[in-house]
């Protein structure tokens, strides 16, 4: 039984790591500013803007989102 | 067959999971209502002078009240007795000279003393108060460690103590000492988002952004974020550590440009721990919700709901407002909350509670 736990385990692992690579990847491109991402802070109000001062929300560009 | 193979593993594979874990959906206890609602209905104080263009926190100090402008033009702080609102001074002036300050995130008393933190002056002012004659000095300024990535929040620990939350996302709270100098820090961030713990910490650290209060009677340290619904409280006598997470859940986020840019919901907006209870102003308002408003010409903002806590994190009441608010000050003793509401010119407002 454990040995069947385990190959399902490692089988199922595969296309994780796969998928987590990718995940990854954009990051760390977003990181290293390689896709620029244009940023926008509306209003007057209490977030941290990305680009200074305090905003009353953030908004981001285009498709090299991250979501959390 | 592989096909139909592969779906009887993963369905192997996933009764198997659900009969032998159980995963928490968040580090911290969930709460979902309050067991008493109570509707408040405002006194307006006026002024005689209108100064604020975003009147973010309120500190009584007797019958001193110091209002901070978090976006002000000329100074940052501003004195006024109370409860008649006279003016007194202004403090902590704008500017990029020694003695001025780029910002403040927050104000203090200490006795007589107000500090003040500018985040991206890197220091911690002190102004001492002489009111016989109505004047204010300058006394101390202290440097912040460079190792401190912008302190956007402070309490005073004792005399020689300060606790800043840490945006380095490597734990929850810096111990700064009397000269600026990090002690150590403390605590990590309860996120359950294992991903972001491990490769996005900095993102992670904005997005879970916190205002902090201390009550150095009780020792309680406690924390609510600005993103989601999360209440942290440390207490600092017996080291234990509670979090609560509401509906909303924890702070969402995604990740541009290495930044944490904020979604999902605006949460907490001041918090003010007293000698029984925390008291915490919560909006709840998704940024869609805050974008189509601002469409609309829409421009109101602050949270309607004061949520109170015990001390070890049970939800105990709701107060439903009449304004929008941002900065508490609390006289339990006095039943009285008084707030700032940034969307009006008669900024402060006080409310009667049980």
């Amino acid at each position: 039984m454990l040995f069947v736990l385990i190959a399902l385990v490692s089988y199922m692992a595969k296309p994780e790591k796969a998928q987590n690579d990718l995940f990854l990847m954009n990051i760390e491109a977003l990181a290293a500013g390689e896709d620029y991402v244009p940023i926008q802070c509306i209003g007057t109000g209490t977030v941290d803007c990305p680009l200074g001062g305090k905003t009353k929300f953030v908004m981001i560009g285009y498709s090299l989102e991250v979501p959390y | 067959m592989v096909t139909a193979l592969k779906y009887l593993i993963n369905i192997l594979f996933l009764f198997s999971f659900l009969a032998c874990t159980s995963v928490p959906v968040h580090k911290g206890i969930p709460y979902t209502d309050f067991p008493e609602t109570e509707n408040l209905i405002a006194c307006i104080l006026p002024m005689d002078t209108a100064v604020f263009r975003f009147p973010f926190r309120i500190k009584m100090q007797g019958d001193t009240v110091a209002i901070m402008d978090l976006h002000g033009m000329d100074h940052f702080i501003h004195l006024f007795h109370y409860p008649d609102l006279s003016y007194i001074t202004s403090l902590g002036k704008r500017g990029d000279s020694p003695e001025e300050m780029l910002s403040v995130e927050n104000i203090r008393w200490n006795g007589n003393s107000l500090w003040v933190l500018d985040a991206n002056g890197l220091k911690l002012t002190r102004f001492g108060l002489a009111l016989s004659n109505d004047s204010l000095l300058r006394e101390e300024a202290v440097s912040l460690d460079k190792e401190i990535l912008r302190g956007l929040d402070f309490v005073i620990y004792d005399d020689s103590t300060f606790i800043i939350p840490d945006y380095s996302g490597e734990s929850r709270f810096c111990w700064v000492d009397r000269k600026g100098r990090l002690l150590h820090k403390m605590g990590i961030i309860p996120t359950t988002n294992e991903e972001a713990l491990k490769h996005a910490r900095p993102a992670l650290a904005q997005a879970w952004r916190s205002f902090i209060d201390y009550n150095p009677r009780n020792g309680i340290l406690a924390a609510v974020t600005q993103l989601g619904e999360v209440l942290e409280i440390y207490n600092l006598k017996d080291s234990t550590h509670i979090v609560r997470v509401g509906l909303h859940g924890e702070p969402e986020f995604k990740v541009a440009e290495g930044y944490g840019i904020p979604t999902g919901i605006m949460g907490f907006s001041d918090i003010q721990v007293t000698d029984t209870a925390i008291y915490a102003v919560f909006q709840g308002d998704t940024f869609e919700e805050i974008s189509r408003k601002m469409q609309k010409g829409d421009m109101t903002d602050g949270g309607r709901y004061i949520y109170v806590f015990s001390l070890s994190g049970e939800p105990i009441k709701k107060y439903v407002l009449d304004h929008y608010v941002y900065g508490i000050s609390v006289d339990e003793l006095n039943g009285i909350i008084v707030t700032t509401d940034v969307n009006s010119d008669e900024p402060v407002v006080k409310y009667a509670v049980d």
